[in-house]
């Protein structure tokens, strides 16, 4: 049996898993929207602030290549970031409407 | 201002030269073309395999740079950019207006360089066309430098450009970050250096005999701030719903779709490069070369020299200075090369190469490459020379080892697919088959077994879609003349050596001494005949050519297909080998030479036997 904390802790993962609140690009579908939280890769960072992706962009995820890069957009920019690369960028899942 | 500029020095670059600077996919070498006109010089950076454009605009000399997203140190084309913007005492720097949120994070970087420059505000009409709206005169007063409306394609806004360059002044600086700046200049030569020494730039740093500063995510964050600051003053865009060009985009990088668009692209490739060029053009080009050519320097040289003596045979023999190099260069390569550029400028203009590159990138990821790759390997289908070059794109040294030695090893040129089509021709259906499956089961296993042995990091995929956008034919035309030009320029100097060398071994007779000691592999373990030493001998000089020896020996089936397996894997020509030399040093050239030409003589005795074994004829 879990403690009642534990429990709360999965069911807060959970949640947040369902909405993703807090993961990273890999997790990202077509159509949803984002806010870059942090850019973990030194290069990448370099490279996101000259696209106008790092951390404060919104950005939306035009495509996702089956066990390929994530496709995203920034205004009128877009770039296809490799799924390893993708692992290393958090994200926080913006609802549209909210 | 008083500039330290070597790299002006060593590419004889005057004072007062105008330096275009710019973002990849902006129109840059269009807006170059407009203020030039016609007569440019490319040339290759000093130690690098960068090219640099030059040209006159009045008395006045005009540098265009390769295409950069920011002046730093991260590859090869930011380091000669920023060497020559270092030298620069003003700048043209173009924006594409529809991507205005990228481009202007160069343009303020410049800005806080405190060099004089301009702005060409370039693809006005396109941007108009997707609905974005720029305030030019808001722009102009927010960055503090004239900004000039331009359409380079078409020539409109490029008198005003011209009119502007003279009025060229320093952009407004980041306030805090210039006063930061003050200080830094008085211990670097400039201040432009003085920023890129705070923004931790080491090669910069170590010019000045300073120690790097680590202010660079600081100062980015802050000039990103900026940017998005200007555009939301300056930009104003309607958002409309997924375009047929937002659908094509996907459906390009999704496998489902991806894949069979990819398949024509390359079936047309080759329908052009293999089929028509290398087939019915070269046809033409070379017999027009063999049939006049060749007789003329023949008939002019028997004057001189005696037919069949060493002075003959090294001028104009078989493998002649005189006769095979002129009718390669011009009769095959020139042909070929020319059509393949013209696909590639096509390819690039598009914006279809980046989308194949985000396709391919979960396969080549198993290889030890990502998706960027594809660039070179692509090129490589067409020559090796030129996609040896490309692998200066990939990100890591691991990765430009992969791809060279894929492409030697494994991938055909255009020149030997055309060659090797022919012969197939000849087999029946299932050695066909049977040749293209043990050719990619071998470029698959190549990947996987240097993926796992060579050291280092792959780096990920991170790449810009530019727009897709229909190719202006002027500009590709432009752009693919130049390349050939430069390219031909490259190879002639190949060529002569690989015929003074085969032409050594002719008469020295080392020729036939090679295809008695190379009898046992040659007829021993492959089971061809004799004269295939000879074939083989010729396919360092070219693989076409190599395979092109085959041609004329009478081989049943199962002969050819070893023939082409093996000469297909044999070592790259003499213009590859000296491009790898040139590229990846001696050490790689000898074990890449050493393992192709292993691997190529195993495999094909594996598939004499295994042909043996099926009972093949």
């Amino acid at each position: 049996m879990m403690k009642p904390a534990e429990q709360i802790e999965t069911a807060v993962a959970e949640v947040q898993q369902a909405i993703c609140a807090t993961c990273t690009l890999a997790d990202a579908r077509a159509g949803q929207h984002f806010v870059v939280t942090g850019v973990g890769d030194a290069g990448a960072r370099v490279t996101a602030l000259r696209f106008g992706m790092a951390e404060g962009a919104c950005v939306h995820c035009t495509a996702r290549i089956p066990a390929g890069p994530i496709v995203l957009r920034s205004g009128r920019q877009e770039i296809a970031v490799g799924r390893e690369l993708a692992k290393l960028i958090d994200v926080r899942r913006v609802i549209e409407g909210t | 201002m008083a500039h330290c500029a070597p790299a002006f020095d060593a590419l004889g670059i005057r004072e007062g030269a105008v330096i275009l600077v710019g973002n990849p996919n902006v129109g840059k070498s269009v807006v170059f073309g407009a203020l030039t006109g016609t007569y440019v010089d490319v040339s290759n950076f000093p130690g690098t395999t960068v090219e640099i454009t030059r040209g006159r605009m009045g008395g006045v000399d005009v540098v265009d740079t390769p295409g950069i997203y920011g002046v730093s140190s991260f590859n090869e084309e930011e380091t000669v950019a920023r060497d020559v913007v270092l030298g620069a005492s003003r700048i043209v720097n173009v924006v594409d207006a529809v991507h205005l949120e990228r481009d202007l994070f160069l343009t303020l970087q410049l800005a806080d360089m405190g060099i004089p420059m301009v702005v060409a505000l370039n693809m006005a009409d396109e941007a108009r066309r997707e609905g974005v709206a720029v305030d030019r005169d808001l722009l102009e007063d927010l960055l503090g430098v004239p900004v000039v409306e331009t359409v380079a394609v078409k020539g409109e806004g490029i008198e005003r450009l011209k009119a502007a360059i003279a009025h060229a002044r320093p952009g407004h600086a980041d306030p805090e970050l210039y006063e930061a700046l003050q200080e830094a200049a008085a211990h670097a030569e400039s201040r432009a250096e003085g920023l890129l020494v705070l923004e931790g730039d080491e090669v910069v740093a170590r010019r000045n005999a300073v120690a790097p500063g680590g202010l660079r995510d600081e100062i980015y964050t802050r000039r990103r701030v900026r940017v998005n600051d200007l555009v939301g003053h300056v930009v104003r865009a309607e958002t409309r719903g997924a375009s047929l060009k937002a659908k094509l985009s996907v459906w390009m990088m999704q496998p489902l779709t991806g894949i069979p668009m990819l398949a024509a692209l390359l079936f047309v490739m080759y329908e052009v490069l293999g089929v028509l060029i290398a087939g019915k053009v070269v046809g033409f080009t070379e017999g027009f070369m063999n049939s006049y050519w060749v007789p003329l320097v023949r008939g002019t040289l028997a004057h001189v020299a005696a037919p069949g003596g060493t002075v003959f045979t090294f001028l104009a023999g078989e493998f002649g200075v005189l006769t095979m190099t002129p009718t390669y260069l011009i009769g095959v390569i020139l042909p070929l090369v020319t059509g393949f550029y013209l696909l590639l400028s096509l390819l690039e203009d598009s914006g279809y190469l980046p989308r194949i590159a985000a396709l391919a990138d979960r396969a080549l990821t198993s290889l030890g490459l990502n998706g960027r790759a594809v660039i070179p390997l692509i090129l490589g289908l067409g020559c090796v020379t030129m996609g040896t070059l490309t692998t200066r794109i990939l990100g890591s040294k691991r990765e430009r080892f992969i791809a060279t030695a894929l492409m030697a090893i494994a991938v055909p040129c255009s020149a030997q697919i055309a060659v090797i089509a022919a012969l197939m021709t000849r087999v029946v259906w299932y050695d066909s088959l049977a040749y293209f499956g043990i050719l990619i089961a071998i470029f698959v296993a190549v990947g996987t077994v240097l993926a796992k042995i060579t050291p280092g990091e792959s780096t990920a995929l991170l790449i810009d879609l530019p727009t897709l956008r229909l190719p202006r034919l002027g500009n590709v035309a432009r752009k693919s003349g130049l390349k050939v030009w430069n390219f031909m320029g490259e190879v002639a100097g190949f060529f002569l050596v690989g015929a003074l060398l085969i032409s050594t071994l002719q008469v020295t007779g080392a020729l036939d001494w090679i295809q008695v000691i190379a009898r046992p592999l040659t007829v021993g373990w492959l089971g061809l005949p004799p004269q295939a030493a000879t074939a083989f001998v010729m396919g360092f000089v070219r693989r076409d050519f190599g395979a092109a020896g085959f041609f004329t020996m009478h081989l049943t089936d199962s002969q050819l297909l070893v023939a082409m397996v093996t000469i297909t894997l044999f070592v790259p020509c003499i213009a590859s080998v000296m491009v790898i030399l040139k590229e990846r040093g001696w050490r790689y050239l000898v074990g890449l030479v050493v393992g192709s030409v292993g691997l190529a003589f195993l495999l094909g005795g594996i598939v004499a036997r295994v042909i043996a074994l099926l009972g093949g004829t």
